[in-house]
């Protein structure tokens, strides 16, 4: 591998917390 | 007539602009066996083997990928920091804790002589919360479009007053999702049983694997009994759900048991952890933060042994790491809010202390400068929204601030916290004290992503890459 570049289409509109995970569904988040 | 030997070279005629004029403006870093090129204002980066023709790679692959996208980016980028997104609350319901941790951010007075909401100021403050995220224009969890808020109560000690929380639970779910940080000492078998029925998230607070390390950090304010004795049965009852996560605060105290805390959990099928350095809002917890020498190699061995664990079928991520991670490869599917400026304070979230009191974040709780309206009030929400304390939040850019204004991982980092630079240096205007750290743990998310683990720190299943290029 020489060069690496990429760019996820994701974005998460809410909970987003400082602290504290929160699931709200079945697998939809990035973590 | 100009010889051909004065003549300048081609790549002076025609250079690729990079770093001049109107040309790409891309920052160089050295990450291990790459050199990572960076464009902070949008997140274009790209990581080039030391081994390869840097020029070529420029040319052939980088600047291309950088002319298609990179205003797109930008202006994303910047529409995403600078826009409110308000979708949670951390909530207090009391400001008494049965612990008394040694670094806590709340000071110990008010921990011992809180008061505790009743069911009904409970309800009312619930009640203009949602008049609140159905109504401003920066709310993003709209019940009207099908989308919920979130609540997490949060300490002090919220189980002090779990059968408020229960019943609040049961009234307001069609409005709000909720969620509990807890030491776990009230958690019985049967509270965690309902929490699981009705899908309220679950954080466990437990600081290290060992038991005489967690109940010396944590220990139980009067009386007898362990903490780590009840936060590790929660964990093992609540036995893999999904919604449970593990905070795990980062000290001198546990910094050591960081990579074998990684297998406890993971032995436990706890889905996530969060490994926070401590934050020295309060002098005591001053005291008590890592040398870099120590935290560092102990934070990477965790996350090694994270990813480990996940190629051998146990996934556990770190959350702080992989946050940092998909501000790399995803800025607007970051979870969490810290890693970013201006932060989620005042922002995307806010927090309500016990008295009703409203703050950008509970990190500013023990900070009477950084309090507000009362949740109680009708419109008092809003009014906490556009006051000047969470509005100085929300305008804390890291292009203002010293060392942050010229460092390429500023749009990774975050420089937090803005809680800890106040109480530290008397304005929010400073880096975070943890900059060598944070500096050291982005290089290696690059070299991690340059290795091929990025399915192994973030979901990638289901999710559409803009370009992804691997050769």
């Amino acid at each position: 591998m020489s060069v690496v570049m990429c760019r996820m289409e994701c974005r998460v509109d809410g909970n987003g917390l400082s602290h504290y995970i929160i699931y709200d569904g079945a697998g939809e988040l990035p973590f | 007539m100009i010889s051909e030997q004065s003549l300048p070279s081609e790549s002076a005629i025609r250079p690729l602009g990079l770093n001049s004029g109107t040309g790409p403006h891309l920052q160089l870093i050295d990450v291990g066996e790459w050199y990572a090129l960076l464009d902070p204002d949008m997140m274009f980066w790209a990581l080039v083997s030391k081994d390869r023709d840097l020029t070529r790679a420029l040319n052939e692959e980088i600047l291309p990928r950088y002319a298609e996208h990179a205003e797109d980016m930008r202006r994303e980028l910047h529409e995403f920091r600078a826009s409110e997104r308000f979708s949670a609350v951390y909530f207090n319901p009391t400001g008494l804790c049965n612990a008394s941790c040694r670094y806590c951010y709340l000071p110990d007075g008010l921990r011992r002589e809180g008061r505790n909401m009743s069911y009904d100021e409970i309800s009312k403050a619930l009640d203009n919360l949602h008049a609140f995220f159905e109504s401003y224009p920066g709310s993003v969890m709209r019940n009207r479009d099908g989308r919920k808020p979130v609540i997490v109560f949060h300490g002090s000690e919220p189980l002090l007053v779990k059968d408020a929380i229960k019943q609040a639970v049961l009234d307001h779910s069609d409005r709000f999702v909720f969620g509990v940080q807890t030491n776990a000492w009230h958690l019985d078998d049967d509270t965690a049983d309902f929490f699981m029925d009705h899908k309220v998230s679950v954080g466990i607070s437990l600081d290290s694997p060992k038991k005489e390390i967690h109940d010396s950090i944590r220990p139980l304010r009067g009386g007898e009994g362990s903490m780590y004795d009840r936060a590790v049965h929660a964990i093992e009852h609540l036995d893999g759900y999904k919604a449970m996560s593990v905070i795990c605060t980062i000290s001198s105290m546990n910094v050591h048991t960081l990579p074998d805390m990684i297998d406890f959990l993971a032995d436990r099928k706890v889905p996530s952890v969060l490994m926070n350095p401590v934050r020295g809002t309060q002098e005591v917890a001053r005291a008590l933060r890592p040398e870099d020498e120590v935290l560092i190699p102990n934070f990477m061995a965790a996350v090694e042994r994270a990813v480990q664990r996940t190629k051998e079928g146990q996934r556990i991520t770190i959350a702080d790491f992989s946050n940092l991670v998909l501000g790399i490869v995803a800025p607007m599917g970051r979870r969490l809010m810290c890693d970013i400026t201006p932060c989620g304070g005042g922002r995307c979230f806010i927090s309500v202390s016990s008295d009703g009191s409203i703050y950008p974040c509970s990190e500013f709780l023990g900070l009477k400068e950084w309090r507000s309206e009362s949740v109680f009030t009708p419109g008092g929400v809003e009014r906490a929204v556009r006051s000047p304390q969470l509005a100085t939040v929300r305008n804390r850019w890291a292009e203002s601030i010293p060392v942050c204004s010229s460092c390429a991982l500023r749009n990774i980092c975050g420089a937090p916290c803005p809680g800890e630079v106040f109480a530290e240096k008397g304005s929010i205007m400073n880096k975070s004290p943890y900059c060598n750290f944070y500096e050291a743990v982005i290089r290696h998310a690059f070299q991690l992503i340059g290795r091929g683990e990025l399915p192994n720190l973030v979901r990638v299943d289901g999710y559409d890459f803009r370009y992804n290029v691997f050769q």
